[in-house]
């Protein structure tokens, strides 16, 4: 994908966020500029956590994203959760822990998942950047600590 | 006292909202709420609220949303309040909503293993 059609694609589905949307879901959007989308998911009584979907070759490759605490470090380890979601083993290729569902670049470089390639994901209904993000944040709501 | 205004499937999405004839000093907007849809394709509606029935499925209002914002296959979706799942197949009424609500919508998550 050549990175003017990737940015041109991810900013066509950023802008259509209603603006008011980050707030009314405890989101604090630190950064929207292709190709990261860096997005706090907050709540009270939980640690907030950060989610930074790198979109570099979006949308022929899925986001990596990459799992930060509110500071912006790497987190090595993560709260419970129960969606098997947030996956607390190092992966692979990052040596971090990551992000096992279809539509992030960790799960589908994982070898538990080369089966599953993003090929039959894209496009689809629920795998936008948005959807994408959405889902992520439905699983941590799920989770506590 | 519960009042069951109309029909849960009447359709009339925005419509009237009657007061009961032993009611009449009610007026109509205390079995309304107020309601928007957020979702990443857009708001439902684009702006402010729409006030719907409570005795109105949840459901109505998210096929109304799903129709103005062209989403095409919402069958995964799940709809939150205050971070809260509700069931789109109950009324307001009967998912302890009332008063004006922000009704988050977006695909379930998926995955694991």
């Amino acid at each position: 994908m050549h990175p003017d059609a990737s940015k041109l694609l991810f900013d066509d589905e950023v802008g259509r966020w209603p603006p008011d949307l980050a707030a009314s879901r405890g989101w604090v959007l630190h950064n929207t500029t292709f190709p990261v989308i860096d997005c706090e998911f907050t709540r009270a009584g939980r640690t907030p956590i950060r989610v930074r979907l790198v979109c570099t070759d979006w949308d022929d490759q899925p986001p990596s994203v990459e799992l930060l605490n509110s500071a912006g470090q790497f987190l090595q380890s993560l709260t419970p959760n129960p969606t098997g979601v947030f996956n607390g083993s190092a992966h692979a290729v990052t040596g971090r822990p990551f992000v096992c569902m279809a539509g992030s670049r960790e799960y589908h470089t994982h070898t538990s998942h080369l089966n599953d390639p993003w090929s039959q994901h894209r496009d689809k209904p629920g795998f936008s950047l948005g959807d994408i993000l959405t889902k992520l944040w439905h699983a941590w709501l799920k989770g506590s600590g | 006292m519960t009042e069951l205004a109309k029909p849960e499937d009447g359709g009339a999405h925005g419509g009237e909202c009657h007061e009961h004839e032993h009611h009449p000093k009610h007026h109509q907007h205390h079995h309304e709420i107020e309601v928007l849809v957020y979702t990443t394709s857009g708001s439902y509606p684009h702006h402010g609220f729409v006030a719907v029935p409570v005795t109105d499925k949840v459901s109505l209002i998210l096929a109304d949303a799903k129709e103005a914002l062209h989403l095409t296959d919402t069958s995964t979706w799940v709809a939150t309040v205050a971070g809260n799942e509700i069931d789109p197949n109950r009324t307001f009424e009967q998912d302890g909503l009332k008063g004006q609500v922000t009704i988050q919508w977006g695909p379930r998550e998926g995955g694991g293993g």
